[in-house]
């Protein structure tokens, strides 16, 4: 790769990083939220309405984060990479449109379980909650085929061979589909329970049963993680040697300090969580301080997966099994990029997130967000 | 042919997408002004009232904004994934304004965000101010969005290349594009349509691209169009113009149901406003979009004013052309245009712009064939779209005189005030009040559905006006209408029950702790 290649591709896995962050503490807390609220009307317990009200909220802040940097990979891959685009968007067309579909559903759900709370019966209300999380977990059904195909070109394979309607079915067969989905969804859902279990052991935000709650979802994803983990490593062993070869190590692109990077924060989160598990007793304990390093590190562990998948494919962009397809094949040839303004745009979204998670967590801190009058 | 049932299928689709994108994007500019006027009062007077309007109102915006958000992302997707021919253009024309309305979405989010989570926490001054960027970012995504949906009308730094195989169509600015590269694309898309029954897929070949290579040499060329700016002055005014009509309307309903004055208190904040943009927008904005069309799209200007043949009409030309004696150029005129064309073939002209075109598919076609053709499909529209037109001419002026009314009836302006208050007394001031209301807000949204409808149905047969068609560009998937079908039904539920929503915030009085305490069990 030259350098500007080398720029693309670092754009665009920057973009994909902090998106899949993001998406992971929304699909996470997400989920927590419409379970709890649920649970609050079926066992008449009204202190679990006000988690799911608490948890909820951290999903706001970011989920409106997550769809910038969504739309920020869109304009990269447009901008820089249309190629590529086009072969997706022609291949990929029916995941996407589930994709599509699912955002569809989970940005207004997200909006009406807000504004609808109070307003209309729990009955009703907790049925929007649970399409507004599972319309959250729909997403990546869809934009995960891309990926399993960028990774091992199944469908794409067939449409190189002018077989396009039958590669248009066939990405639905992608053998590294299976695992990848299972582990996007598992790391979404202890990424979820950590940082709840986190936020509930934040000062003058303290709740035991809360963070148990957190804590026990964190500890059960935690727990199948490795074995999903493990398909997902053998699986790439067959279908993509290139990413294997390079997380373990034995390639050019050395990537296995960051494997081993994320086997310690996974043991670490395993024994802070038994530390913490211990002090809070089922929610009747106290909570420790450093409870609050759980969502840290399981947000941590899934930057350095996420950081293994798309970087292992360095120096390609698209692997097919021993070689690849670098990034030029895809790129912009038809103008001069315009650097300066691409740096200036970058700038400023910087500064903006910077400055929103400063304001964001200033307002957690000032107690506006959990005291706020509601509408 | 694919490509064809393509755009029968999906062409209704992704206008029902922008119309809905534009209708939240209407309530997204206009309820700032509202919420901005009502906190100003609030803070001058210490009314609660206007704090309480100006929270639920925030709420609404707030549900709004999100469906915004997701028919934006609807059409966004929609357009590179049922059009993808269009990524040509994102990556091209359209790269500096996509890329900076980037910058716009995140400057709306962390206003919006900021402005909620401090509301009565910071002063109100602050609160206006935090609003006002809200503001200035969602109309600069306006502004983008509108010069790229502008160039697709107009496309501005073609120069005479759409004159060339249309000559009845006016040079496009000075020339910003690698010409025979773009002779270059229109021929492989056209080749392709004619051997493949699809065309859109030659993007996806890395051949292709290298062979195109590089055409734009000014990527702000779309910031620089005429057209572009006449457009973001009458589509963002119209905007603002609905959301506040929705917000006077909705006051002036509860004051209808209730006959609370309080009601008529809370249009008077904004309605100003309302009344100097229903003036602004027709005699300024409307009239410099009305002369851009005459100057850069005789098809469309024609379609509006029925010009099947070519006519006299002094007023009409002096208000398009500024000259009452100059006639308005009817499709015979055209016509004649196409015929100038000869036995002129596209391989002829190809070959004096491309000097190492290969002939395909298309060489043998005339020119004078496909020019008339393609204004033949133009001319179709002419009755609905001139009748279109005139409704929408209509309904502005009903709007202009129902907020007259409106502002005669809720401020004392004297003669005017006294014919209301007489009409009043007779009918009754709730709904002389509802009435005006309700026609400023039917006058508002009417004009800018049958606006938006005559810009884009008043450009056909071409997506990119005298360059592209639909049918180059659509997707070369064979979509089943059933996916369509369905995925259709699912951002229609989500639109009506987005809307459904933000009525519930609008209306339903907060029972948040009594069905907490019911929803946990507790009895009332």
């Amino acid at each position: 790769m030259n350098g500007t290649e080398l720029f693309v591709f670092s754009l665009l896995g920057i973009a994909v990083i902090i998106h899949i962050i993001f998406v992971n503490i929304t699909m996470g807390t997400g989920f927590i939220s419409a379970m709890a609220r649920f649970l609050a009307w079926r066992r008449n317990d009204p202190s679990l309405e006000i988690m799911s009200r608490r948890v909820f909220k951290i999903l706001v802040v970011h989920e409106l984060f997550s769809g910038v940097w969504g739309t920020v990979i869109t304009v990269v891959l447009a901008a820089f990479l249309p190629t590529l685009l086009a072969i997706a968007v022609d291949v990929m067309f029916f995941p996407l449109l589930i994709a599509l579909s699912a955002i569809i559903i989970r940005i207004p759900t997200i909006a009406l379980f807000w504004y609808t709370w109070g307003k209309i019966e729990p009955r009703i209300h907790s049925i929007i909650g649970f399409v507004m999380a599972l319309s959250g977990f729909a997403v990546p059904m869809g934009f995960r085929y891309v990926f399993a195909e960028i990774t091992y070109p199944h469908g794409v394979g067939l449409a190189l061979q002018n077989l396009r309607d039958a590669a248009r079915i066939e990405v639905f067969a992608n053998p590294l589909y299976p695992p990848l989905i299972l582990h996007t969804w598992a790391g979404a859902l202890l990424v979820g329970g950590f940082i709840t279990a986190s936020f509930f052991a934040i000062k003058g935000n303290v709740s035991p049963k809360f963070l148990w709650i957190g804590l026990w979802h964190g500890i059960i994803f935690l727990a199948v993680q490795p074995f999903i983990g493990l398909w997902y490593l053998t699986s790439l062993n067959t279908y993509a040697p290139i990413l294997y070869n390079n997380i373990l190590g034995t390639a050019t692109f050395n990537l296995l300090p960051m494997f081993g990077l994320k086997a310690v924060v996974f043991a670490s989160l395993a024994a802070v969580s038994a530390f913490v598990w211990k002090k809070v007793k089922r929610g009747e304990g106290s909570v420790p301080r450093y409870a609050i390093a759980l969502g840290p590190l399981a947000v941590l562990a899934v930057l350095a997966g996420e950081f293994i998948n798309d970087a292992g494919r360095y120096p390609f962009l698209v692997l097919v099994k021993d070689a690849g397809l670098p990034l030029s094949v895809f790129s912009n040839l038809y103008i001069q990029i315009p650097y300066q303004l691409v740096f200036a745009i970058l700038g400023v979204l910087v500064i903006f997130l910077g400055g929103f998670i400063l304001t964001v967590y200033y307002a957690l801190n000032k107690r506006f967000l959990v005291d706020m009058p509601e509408v | 042919m694919l490509a064809g049932q393509n755009v029968s299928l999906l062409m209704p689709v992704s206008a029902f997408g922008v119309y809905l994108h534009a209708f939240f994007v209407s309530l997204t500019l206009g309820l700032p002004f509202v919420i901005s006027s009502l906190l100003f009062v609030w803070w001058r007077t210490g009314d609660e009232d206007y704090y309480k309007a100006a929270r639920i109102t925030t709420g609404v915006l707030a549900v709004n904004f999100a469906l915004g958000a997701i028919m934006g992302t609807l059409v966004e997707f929609g357009l590179v994934q049922a059009w993808p021919g269009s990524i040509y253009a994102v990556a091209t024309v359209a790269f500096a304004p996509l890329a900076s309305e980037l910058v716009a979405f995140i400057g709306e989010i962390v206003f919006l965000v900021a402005f909620i989570v401090t509301l009565r926490w910071v002063k109100p001054w602050v609160s206006i101010g935090l609003m006002a960027g809200y503001f200035a970012f969602a109309g600069f995504s306006g502004v983008l969005i509108t010069l790229v949906n502008s160039w697709l009308n107009v496309p501005w730094g073609t120069g005479p290349l759409a004159s060339v195989l249309y000559p009845y169509l006016p040079s496009y600015g000075p020339t910003a594009f690698d010409i025979p590269v773009l002779v270059a694309v229109k021929l492989a898309l056209v080749d392709s349509l004619l051997t493949a029954g699809t065309a859109s897929q030659i993007l996806q070949n890395p051949e292709t691209a290298k062979a195109i290579g590089i055409s734009p040499n000014d990527l702000f060329v779309a910031f620089n169009s005429p057209y572009g700016l006449a457009s973001v002055a009458h589509n963002l005014s119209a905007a603002i113009i609905i959301g506040m009509a929705f917000a006077a309307a909705a006051f002036a309903y509860k004051h209808l149901r209730t006959g609370d004055t309080k009601y008529v208190k809370l249009i008077r904040p904004f309605l100003p406003i309302l009344l100097i943009l229903l003036i602004l927008q027709p005699i300024v904005f409307g009239h410099n979009m009305g002369s851009a069309v005459a100057a850069y799209m005789p098809t469309k200007f024609a379609m509006m004013e029925g010009a099947y043949t070519t006519k006299q009409n002094p007023l009409i030309s002096f208000l398009a052309y500024g000259d009452p004696s100059k006639p308005i150029l009817g499709f015979d005129e055209f016509v004649k245009k196409c015929e100038m064309h000869g036995d002129i073939t596209v391989g002829i002209v190809a070959a004096q712009v491309l000097p190492n075109y290969i002939p395909g598919p298309s060489s043998n076609i005339k020119l004078k064939d496909l020019c008339l053709m393609d204004l033949a499909e133009a001319q179709n529209r002419v009755a609905v779209i001139n009748a279109v037109f005139y409704v929408k001419i209509g309904a502005g002026v009903v709007a202009l005189a129902a907020v007259i009314g409106l502002v005669s009836a809720t401020f004392n302006i004297g003669l005017l005030s006294r014919i209301v208050s007489a009409f009043s007394n007779r009918f009754g001031k709730r709904q002389l009040v509802f009435l005006f209301a309700l026609l400023v807000l039917i006058g508002s949204v009417l004009p800018a559905v049958l606006g938006w409808y005559v810009r884009e149905a008043g450009r056909k047969p071409w997506t990119v006006y005298g360059l592209l068609t639909p049918a180059e560009l659509v997707t070369p998937v064979s979509v089943p209408p059933a996916t369509i079908a369905i995925f259709t039904a699912v951002f229609t539920a989500m639109a009506f029950g987005g809307v459904y929503g933000m009525y519930l915030v609008a209306t339903k009085p907060l029972l948040f702790v009594k069905l907490l305490r019911k929803g946990a069990g507790e009895e009332e």
